[in-house]
């Protein structure tokens, strides 16, 4: 019954998109998202239109995923649109009750609404593209100058590592404990809510239970194997630059450009 | 001096402030380089206490361990000696760190600083040495029982230790996992020469060695090679183990006025002795 939880939101492939190095996907997805913010009007929205038409030919089918994934998303963007479009005062286009509708306002929530939409979809494209230990890798590369700073860099990347390795594992112990506990007659299903929360302590405290002693375990295994924190690591993962990493940087850079032209020019 | 060492080792586990429990009691062996050494024991006997003390996790009461010459109470040895001493556990999902098989062999070559063109190299020797190579992408959640263990293997060798403990690796598999994986620690000694300490309560494994210790209440009460070892059934039985099934069979068939010429270890030599007839 828990079986079919995925991790992430991963899509295995083979598109430009897939091949990029996390690092790169970051970085492009951070710039192109700053860019999309500075764009000034309903102009900018078209050219982001068109880049994230670019962005989906290389992402290939997987995109349709992103598309899906906004679904969730619907009651936020409708809450922005109609906020956006009562809270800006101009030119009455027509009356809602007690709101205005201006035509000013109708702009803005199109343009809001429209930054935000392809904002998430950018990032979707970047979690649906790359697996959760490619992306973990990554922002452990991406974040390693923090470290000067006091930001146990390593030691979250790890933690992420060992969640990784673990959640399909007490995935497969709850449903265990799940299954022993029906057998036993237990029903977490029926019974008012006070029934069904009482119902999960027995679930409850003998996974964590066993958690702690696989954590105690783990720990010992990995002292054995001379794990000493992050000091004087090394890691098997070279996040070389190959050239369409370059290549989207790159483009990721031109279209701030485009931005920041825009909106010196036209604001 | 290539071996380990334990001279008059002793080690209680504390219960409470006033109680304590003693594993190991007076503990002496050494283990020379290139053996295949199995401790075996009856649940209690201290032989999982004897195996933590050989990679420095636990330091004697009183009494010394050394490891190549280097005293495990010793601080700034302990990563050498952990490096020398490579242990895996029973529970293969408790021991493996990444949730991809490579990353998890790359993690103990990670942990020594080692240049990534070594610890690739390293990667794909001990994945193909254990017959993993068709899984190397694959999280451990997906392998077999055998395979992780197998896997856990790899990922200790990787380190290149010179010796091997495996506190009872085979606990947790199935019969085939388990003829498998003995299999490869068999070859690791025999081929490789690496130094294995097999410690198990079963002495179908206990026979592969080429020497076997007894442990009882924390003392070592037998230090024998397996055919001597196996010709004192009263010891053993004494110590809440049984005798292999082979030695059992050889000892049925002589009752019944069989002439077998030596204590037979394998089927194949109880085969031959009964051909030899």
């Amino acid at each position: 019954m828990l079986g079919n939880i995925t991790l992430g939101q991963f899509v295995p492939g083979d598109s430009l998109v897939h091949r990029l190095s996390p690092i790169s996907k970051i970085i492009a997805m951070i710039i192109s998202a700053a860019s999309i913010m500075m764009f000034p009007d309903v102009t900018g929205l078209l050219i982001t239109a068109g880049y994230i038409l670019l962005v989906a030919v290389f992402t290939g089918r997987t995109v349709l995923f992103a598309l899906r994934g906004l679904k969730p998303l619907w009651i936020l963007l409708a809450f922005t649109f109609l906020f956006q479009s009562i809270a800006i005062p101009g030119e009455t286009l027509f009356n809602l009750g007690f709101f205005d509708i201006s035509k000013e306002g109708l702009q803005k929530a199109v343009f809001i609404t429209g930054k935000l939409l392809f904002v998430v979809l950018l990032a979707s494209i970047v979690t649906l593209t790359t697996s959760p230990i490619a992306l973990n890798h990554g922002l452990e590369r991406l974040l390693n100058p923090f470290k000067k700073v006091g930001l146990p860099v390593h030691e979250l990347a790890m933690m992420i590592t060992i969640a990784l390795r673990f959640i399909p594992i007490l995935i497969t112990e709850a449903d265990i404990i799940i299954k022993a506990q029906k057998s036993r007659g237990s029903d977490m299903t029926r019974g008012n809510p006070v029934d069904r929360v009482k119902a999960l302590v027995p679930f409850i405290v003998p996974l964590l239970v066993g958690s702690l002693r696989r954590a105690d375990e783990l720990a010992v295994a990995m002292e054995s194997r001379c794990y000493q924190g992050g000091v004087g690591r090394t890691t098997m993962h070279q996040m070389n630059m190959k050239v369409i990493d370059i290549a989207a940087v790159t483009v990721s850079l031109f279209y701030l450009t485009l931005a920041i032209t825009l909106r010196l020019a036209g604001w | 001096m290539l071996l380990i060492s334990l001279s008059k080792v002793d080690y209680s586990y504390q219960l409470g402030s006033h109680e304590s429990i003693k594993a190991l009691n007076n503990c002496s062996l050494s283990i020379s380089s290139g053996q295949f050494v199995a401790i075996t024991g009856s649940n209690g006997s201290g032989k999982s206490t004897l195996a933590k003390h050989l990679n420095a996790l636990l330091l004697p009461d009183s009494g010394k361990v050394t490891v190549d010459g280097m005293d495990t109470s010793t601080e700034d040895r302990v990563w050498e000696i952990r490096r020398r001493v490579g242990l895996v556990f029973q529970n293969p999902d408790n021991q493996l760190v990444a949730s991809v098989a490579a990353e998890d062999v790359a993690f103990g070559p990670e942990n020594l600083g080692l240049p990534v063109g070594e610890i690739k190299k390293r990667v794909n020797y001990y994945l193909d040495l254990l017959g993993l190579s068709d899984v190397r992408d694959h999280p451990p959640h997906m392998l077999s029982g055998g395979q992780k263990q197998r896997l856990a293997i790899a990922g200790v060798l990787a380190m290149e230790p010179r010796y091997l403990v495996l506190d009872e690796p085979t606990a947790m598999l199935d019969p085939s996992g388990r003829a498998e994986l003995l299999n490869a620690i068999t070859h690791l000694n025999k081929q490789l020469n690496i130094t294995v300490v097999l410690i198990t309560h079963l002495m179908n494994e206990a026979v592969l060695a080429d020497r076997v210790i007894l442990m009882g209440g924390g003392k070592i009460i037998m230090d024998k090679p397996p055919r001597e070892f196996f010709a004192q059934e009263e010891i053993i039985k004494q110590n809440g183990l049984r005798l292999p099934e082979v030695v059992h069979l050889a000892k049925k068939l002589k009752e019944k006025g069989f002439e077998l010429n030596q204590q037979p270890l394998t089927i194949d030599e109880v085969v031959d002795s009964l051909c030899g007839l």
